[in-house]
């Protein structure tokens, strides 16, 4: 009963419900107000953060709404969103005690740290998580795991030699739907496998909105750009080749193809059951633009066959592929997307999955799994090999796009059979100072 | 005119003429070719490199795709491929600035062999092109490169060296072992060394690096120790124990290491340990380092098989809670009936993480017997530790346990247990447990009741909604009457012809007998939206009731399909209660917009006809947000007409934008 001594039908009757208005509330509401002191400040993960540009304010702030975290410093190469991450820390602290650093070693040294989220662009993955877990620091880190597959191995090596527990961002399994729809197919609701298709994004999009600003100047003041191209071969600043649009570029990035991997074709994955293993075949086409400062692929097709004859294609650009990812079984098939779940037979989406079945990592909140593996050291729901193999079909793809060979692999050993022209594109070397430290 | 002007005219416009007939040659098929204009000729590879020479790495990049293509048509071609990687090398010897050298290094790389390696070799010693000869120096395969790399390492300057050294390290070159040993006493060069080696492995590198982690310099020591890990690794991996135990033990000891360090190490010590590894862990489980203890844990599974767990189990109770935490995460995985009873204990500890770990643990652990621990920790506590009971509850294994919930729920215990339990029915989607849920319907709890409710969203079926309906019009209480409308709305909509969905509560309607009781159903109606409910509807307008009368005029405002669209006209032009014409009103406007594939001329006359029953700027409003999604000329008119309104004019005047930019948009010829 609503206070004023009518229920709220009634009170409802007397107004429009279109008037009736929607209580405005405030956006942000300080961690004191919400008690978030609970949890003693002995028993918090202390976390930071490095890369401020797209994903890591996001992560951020859903590490910082959890009370059993304690952000204590943000790293950037960028001063504006440096102190942009600052200042977002503080203000839900109430406090000015987060510290800024331009420099990760420096981070890395402070000794206080139990964990660091990652977020920068993907050339620098490899150098910066294994830096972290040589610290001795858990990480949650972005999709791809690495810019190369032959980084992809020693990151793993360094995760499982250091005992750190580690996280992708591959958020999509910790979301409800693509859980079930895996279960469905690990379950074997659509028969055998016969195909897999995973429909990912194509062209180059302006995250950043800084398409055509492609005048070389200097770097802002603030920004070491210097250091933000670190490994990769040099280039000159321009503001469309940094923040947000470097993975258009395949000496940051891998376009939208090792962008999305992470996600759609780690579901595939995920409802083959080849969560440790790859594709022994693959081939792959793709078109690039002709000019411009950007050369990831704008649509391409790959195709990969698996060791027991499953075939998947990667596509972008292709409408015939779906957006997200469809298993297509003898029995009929399952297609999952953000917001979008739907299967052959109908009624498969609404199919128990018995408790003597395989049921798979349930996690309801990606970033409250990784809080939880820090505190248990058991796996993640993405933990490095995961997330590894998933990358590892995308570098896999842009060998073969990149060849116009079809690549043979083998997964168990992780070699490439009878390709020394293939070899080559394995890894990149790195520009002076930088070296991966493992 | 004058005649010379003329004359001058008449050759200008010859002239002209002329022109024109060239440029029409020029734009003209095939059959209107002449002799010289063949198909476009390809680029030579020096025309491409001529025009890469001028690349400043700004956006004038075509050069570069036409140098990708020339040498991807031709790299698996030995010919081909030959003559390209002979032009780049001549390329990298013109004046041309460093970006273009760049790029043909970058195709070096893919293409490049032995007889790139000099002209490579050679620009190492510039630390303006040393970065690009290793781009590709490291990826060309065979020894000549191996060799030339080698031989950098003494002649080129300290920051050129270390990246020799990486890239000696990348391609795994046994042969500079010996070479990079030396480098290892080189405080500049020595990390780099270190790393270079531990890539390398073998047992002349893990020689090296233990002599030189003996005596070094601290940064060269640590570096030194990471690679002895990973030599050791790769000795473990080929199934030598000893070896790999030779090269921990020092390393787990080492204080002066960083933690991390050792805490590898003493992983590593444990894996290599064979028969010894259990006590090894035993004994840091048990003593006072918390870290060494991690380091412990993380190796449980692989030291203690399943049937051997028993000591684990034994130390839990006495290890700190955060080790606690970790064991239990461990011996979840092992056999049930050996680490139940001290899993169990666990969920007792005074610890919350301790408790929230044991319940977790109890997921793979537990069985039937363990329904009712978990059933009163989802009902009592709070925050994580009851998000995990009812976690655990919904996951554990075996048709027993769906047996355990609903024999625990038939002896009715107390209302919050049974709430977690009828909840968790619709977790595990337990639907033969429907009869027992829909039972709980007539349950004293008003809690229970309306538990009940909502798993029957999840389990039950249409034969449940005379049940809910029951429920809907005994009810007194408004959250549960709420939480009932939304079953009902849920069951039906799982009726496969929707003309059918209201049946049953229309067939109820027809029966009340009382207003409230019509009122209460009618609410319902337009939650379910089947237009075959709308006669029914129509007939309640024409009772006397007034309340009847209000909500069926509510439910017509709020029908979810443009079928009402007649019935919401009606109301909205004739209705003489404000708040009912008001309503009437928005609901004809939301109406107008509900598809939006309409035609829009319709749309928009509709619209048109709602703006004409408004007279507050609430309704305009609404109206020029419609407006929008048709953005065609009379939308254009009708918005502008709201421009005279201030009250409204900015609202309008972004609509007109809005439309005008559309069809400008559509204007412009694809």
């Amino acid at each position: 009963m609503d206070k004023r001594g009518c229920s709220r039908r009634e009170f409802l009757k007397t107004v429009p419900r279109a008037v009736a208005g929607a209580a405005a509330f405030p956006t942000i509401v300080r961690a004191s107000a919400l008690g978030r002191g609970a949890v003693p400040p002995s028993d918090r993960i202390v976390m930071a953060g490095i890369g401020f540009g797209m994903q890591g304010p996001p992560n951020m702030r859903s590490f910082l709404g959890k009370g059993e975290v304690q952000w204590v410093a943000v790293c950037d190469l960028d001063d504006r969103p440096l102190f942009r991450a600052r200042d977002v820390v503080n203000e839900q602290y109430g406090n000015e005690d987060c510290a800024t650093y331009k420099d990760y070693r420096e981070l890395f040294a402070r000794g206080d740290l139990d964990a660091v989220s990652i977020a920068v662009p993907d050339h620098w993955h490899a150098i910066l998580s294994i830096a972290a877990v040589q610290a001795g620091l858990d990480v949650y880190g972005e999709k791809p795991f690495t810019h190369s597959l032959r980084e992809g191995r020693l990151l793993c090596n360094a995760v499982k030699r250091y005992g750190r527990v580690w996280q992708t961002g591959s958020w999509q399994r910790s979301v409800e739907n693509f859980r079930r729809a895996a279960e469905l197919v690990r379950n074997g609701r659509i028969g055998r496998v016969q195909r897999v298709e995973v429909g990912l994004p194509s062209g180059h999009f302006d995250f950043a909105r800084t398409f055509g600003q492609d005048t070389i100047t200097s770097p802002p003041p603030g920004f070491d750009y210097e250091t933000w191209i670190g490994p990769a071969p040099w280039v000159p600043y321009c503001k469309s080749r940094v923040h947000m649009n470097w993975r258009w570029n395949m000496d940051f990035g891998g376009g939208q193809l090792m962008d999305w991997v992470g996600h759609h074709l780690d579901i595939a994955h995920w409802g083959l059951g080849f969560d440790y293993t790859g594709p022994v075949k693959v081939t792959g086409t793709g078109e690039f633009p002709t000019k411009g400062i950007y050369n990831s692929p704008t649509k391409y097709w790959v195709e990969a066959v698996y060791a027991d004859g499953t075939p998947m294609v990667l596509a972008g650009g292709y409408p015939e592929i779906q957006s997200g990812t469809t298993w297509i079984g003898e029995n009929g098939w399952v297609w999952v997307n953000r917001g979008g779940f739907e299967s052959q037979p109908a009624q498969l989406t609404r199919e128990v999955i018995g408790p003597n079945e395989v049921r798979l990592h349930r996690s309801r909140d990606h970033y409250q799994d990784f809080l939880d593996s820090v505190r248990s050291r058991a796996l993640t729901i993405t933990p490095a090999e995961v997330a590894h193999r998933s990358a590892s079909v995308g570098h896999l793809g842009v060998i073969a796009i990149e060849t116009g060979r079809t690549i043979r692999w083998d997964p168990a050993t992780e070699t490439l059979i009878d390709d020394p022209g293939a070899e080559r594109l394995l890894s990149r070397a790195y520009r002076r100072p930088y070296q991966i430290p493992a | 005119m004058p005649a010379a002007h003329n004359t001058r005219r008449r050759v200008l416009l010859m002239a002209g003429i002329l022109l024109l007939a060239c440029a029409a040659t020029a734009g003209a098929g095939p059959g209107a070719q002449t002799p010289d204009q063949a198909v476009p000729r390809t680029a030579t590879l020096d025309e491409i490199l001529k025009g890469v020479s001028s690349y400043n790495g700004g956006i004038d990049s075509a050069a570069l795709w036409k140098l990708r293509d020339y040498i991807y048509a031709r790299k698996d071609d030995p010919a081909g491929r030959a003559e390209c990687e002979r032009k780049l090398l001549e390329f990298l010897k013109t004046p041309a600035p460093p970006l273009a050298k760049m790029a043909a290094c970058r195709y070096l790389r893919v293409i490049g062999g032995d007889s790139s390696v000099p002209a490579l070799q050679a620009m190492l010693s510039d630390t303006r092109t040393a970065d690009m000869a290793i781009y590709a120096l490291q990826q060309i395969p065979g020894g000549t490169a191996e060799k030339a790399l080698l031989q950098a390492l003494s002649t080129a300057n300290p920051a050129t060296r270390n990246a020799v050294i990486a890239a000696l390290g990348a391609r795994q070159a046994v042969a500079a072992v010996p070479a990079l040993n030396e480098l290892l006493q080189q405080p500049a060069s020595g990390p780099a060394a270190a790393l270079a080696l531990g890539r390398i492995g073998g047992d002349a590198a893990a020689k090296a690096l233990t002599a030189a982690y003996q005596g070094a310099a601290p940064e060269v020591k640590t570096a030194a120790a990471r690679s002895m890990l990973m030599c050791a690794e790769q000795r473990l991996a080929r199934g030598e124990a000893g070896g790999a135990l030779e090269l921990y033990e020092p390393l787990a000891s080492d204080t002066s290491l960083p933690l991390p360090v050792r805490k590898a190490a003493t992983m590593g010590r444990i894996a290599s340990a064979g028969s010894g590894a259990p006590g090894i862990v035993l004994g840091l489980l048990g003593g006072t380092d918390a870290d060494l203890q991690e380091a412990a844990i993380a190796r449980i599974a692989d030291v203690f098989a399943p049937d051997a767990i028993a000591p684990v189990c034994s130390l839990l109770p006495r290890l700190p809670a955060p080790a606690e935490v970790k064991v239990l995460a461990v011996v979840a995985h092992y056999p049930r009936e050996l680490v139940l009873p001290s899993v169990l204990e666990a969920a007792r500890s005074s610890d919350l993480p301790v408790r929230i770990a044991a319940l977790k643990a109890l997921e793979s652990t537990g069985g039937p017997t363990v329904v009712p621990l978990l059933a009163e920790t989802a009902a009592r506590a709070r925050g994580p530790e009851q998000t995990a009971a009812r976690t655990t509850l919904g996951a554990l294994r075996g048709r027993e346990v769906d047996e355990a919930i609903v024999t625990l729920l038939a002896r009715q215990p107390a209302d919050d247990v049974a709430c977690e339990l009828i909840r968790t029915i619709a977790d595990r989607r337990m639907y033969p447990a429907k009869r027992a849920v829909a039972g709980a319907l007539t349950s004293a709890s008003p809690r229970v009741r309306v538990e009940a409710l909502r798993t029957l969203r999840t389990i039950g079926t249409p034969s449940d909604v005379p049940a809910a309906l029951d429920l809907l019009l005994g009810s007194m209480d408004e959250v549960e009457q709420t939480e009932a409308e939304t079953t009902i709305v849920g069951l039906t909509q799982k009726i496969a012809d929707p003309d059918g969905r209201s049946d049953a509560v229309i067939a109820r309607l027809a029966k009340a007998e009382t207003p409230d009781e019509q009122v209460r159903l009618i609410r319902v109606l337009p939650q379910i939206g089947d237009a075959s409910a709308l006669p029914v509807l129509r007939a309640a307008l024409e009772g006397d009731d007034p309340d009847v009368f209000d909500a069926a005029v509510r439910a017509f405002t709020e029908w979810p399909s443009s079928s009402a669209r007649d019935d919401v006209l009606k109301l909205a032009r004739d209705s003489r209660n404000e708040t009912h014409r008001l309503l009437a009103i928005h609901a004809f406007i939301r109406l107008a917009g509900l598809d939006p594939y309409r035609d829009p001329d319709a749309a928009v006359a509709d619209l048109r006809l709602a703006a004409g029953f408004s007279w507050r700027p609430d309704e305009e409003k609404l109206v020029l947000g419609e407006l929008t999604k048709f953005p065609c000329q009379d939308a254009l008119e009708l918005a502008e007409g709201f421009l005279r309104d201030p009250s409204v004019a900015a609202e309008a005047q972004a609509a007109i934008d809005h439309i005008m930019e559309h069809l400008s948009k559509e204007a412009i010829p694809k």
